[in-house]
């Protein structure tokens, strides 16, 4: 049933990124149990918020119908790599890539509210929530919306403060996954098969 | 820390739920509109195709009554004329009775003709649209009543026929109306091209009608002939304006349709 319904690249691309997820999950526990330390090394955060923005990204490259929101696209991307590039060699020191995290929830958010806008301009006559690409936008919303403070704000935290403040980012995944849930459930319209 | 953290999430959850909910119930709201319109226009094209039928209807009624009333009892009397007792008569007689039924019988086949060519007019078929026009206006100006002209500046390549034959439909309708409702003096037709548009201009001096007019003729219960030139314009995707000419003295008719198919060289 999860394959007929989810025949469209887009639901592919974001169930990849779920399973990415969860092992980037298990794995940073397994981290965090054996290396005694607060928070996973840069590299492990680093990497996941390379194939995240990756992943998010290639979903929009697929839902954008325009030329223009397309460079657009491109043009984050190459801010976003140049940030990264930063980071590794500048920020190697610390513990928690703050930039590249921050900066990636920051044009997810933009590319989101992007899709957004350009199917409230689309003329076809059919109800928005009635795609699944649109509750796959909003589950991204939710949860950048709920983590960018966070992101944000976690160099300046004391070490005993993060890991409470840290739960923020378990409901923000948990909303984000259940709106993923509703987004494969839903039945396929035409957009979603790319 | 612990404030700026939570006040910047709930913050940006806030915004981000009254963004997904403005996107949803604007969309709702757009939709809604859309359909309105699209029920509009579906009503305009019921009212369109209605009065289209009825005036088929009423050109079918036409030419029974034609033929019934005129061609009938011409060819009837004939008949009479042409009866069994014909060869029992003397032969003077015949012959009278058969140059009688002669003259009928080609007054009848001059009354056919004219049905013929008013349902087609062979000169807009052979000779193309500007000769038709300046057929139908020299009949007109022949009348004695009115004065009819036609100029057309920029017509070396005809019009494929058909487009031709619905623009000569919509001018015959509207040199209709201007004849049977304005108490107009003269007619002037021009015609001219810009770019890729094909325009028909007509001024006449009499009693006319403005956009306004036209546009609640077409959606009111009347106006049969109007709402026919409006569906006729809309299948060669043409338009139709109607104002008062600048000097306030006469009323202008402007068609303009776009000139892609222009096919036929004269």
């Amino acid at each position: 049933m999860f394959i007929k319904r989810n025949r469209g690249k887009k639901s592919w691309v974001i169930f990849l990124y779920t399973i990415s997820s969860f092992l980037f999950d298990v794995i940073s526990f397994r981290t965090y149990e054996t290396a005694e330390v607060l928070m996973p090394n840069i590299y492990l955060y680093g990497l996941f918020t390379i194939i995240e923005y990756s992943l998010f990204s290639y979903f929009f490259y697929l839902s954008f119908r325009n030329r223009s929101s397309r460079l657009f696209l491109a043009l984050c991307s190459l801010i976003f790599l140049l940030a990264t590039v930063y980071s590794i060699i500048y920020l190697r020191d610390t513990e928690f890539d703050s930039l590249t995290v921050s900066l990636s929830a920051v044009l997810i958010l933009i590319l989101s509210i992007l899709y957004l806008y350009e199917q409230l301009n689309d003329i076809k006559i059919r109800f928005i929530s009635s795609s699944k690409s649109f509750w796959l936008v909003v589950a991204f919303v939710m949860y950048v919306s709920l983590t960018l403070f966070l992101f944000i704000a976690t160099p300046h935290l004391p070490e005993e403060e993060t890991e409470s403040f840290w739960r923020i980012t378990n409901i923000a995944n948990i909303l984000k996954n259940s709106l993923f849930a509703v987004a494969f459930i839903k039945p396929p319209s035409k957009d979603d098969l790319v | 820390m612990l404030r700026l953290i939570l006040s910047g999430t709930i913050g940006m959850l806030t915004l981000a739920i009254g963004l997904i909910t403005f996107v949803i119930f604007h969309q709702r709201r757009v939709i809604r509109y859309q359909l309105t319109l699209q029920k509009m226009e579906e009503q305009q094209q019921t009212v369109l195709l209605n009065a289209s039928i009825q005036l088929q209807e009423e050109e079918r009624q036409r030419l029974a009554a034609d033929l019934h009333d005129d061609a009938g009892p011409l060819l009837a009397t004939a008949r009479l004329y042409l009866n069994e007792n014909l060869v029992n008569l003397e032969k003077p007689t015949q012959l009278e009775h058969i140059s009688a039924a002669k003259s009928i019988i080609d007054d009848a086949i001059q009354l056919i003709r004219n049905i013929s060519h008013s349902l087609m007019p062979p000169t807009l078929k052979n000779f193309g649209l500007e000769s038709a026009i300046n057929d139908l206006f020299q009949k007109i100006t022949g009348s004695g009543t009115i004065s009819a002209s036609a100029r057309f500046h920029d017509y070396q390549t005809r019009l494929v026929l058909e487009k031709e034959q619905i623009v000569f439909r919509v001018l015959q309708e509207l040199v209709n109306n201007i004849l049977k409702h304005s108490h107009a003096s003269y007619i002037h037709v021009t015609q001219n091209c810009n770019g890729e548009t094909f325009y028909i201009h007509l001024h006449h001096d009499g009693i006319g009608l403005t956009q306004a007019d036209f546009e609640k003729l077409t959606k009111s219960s009347g106006g049969l002939g109007l709402k026919n030139i409006h569906s006729r314009l809309k299948v060669l995707k043409g338009k139709i304006l109607f104002e008062k000419d600048i000097s306030q003295v006469y009323f202008k008719i402007t068609i303009e349709l776009p000139k892609e198919e222009e096919l036929v060289t004269q």
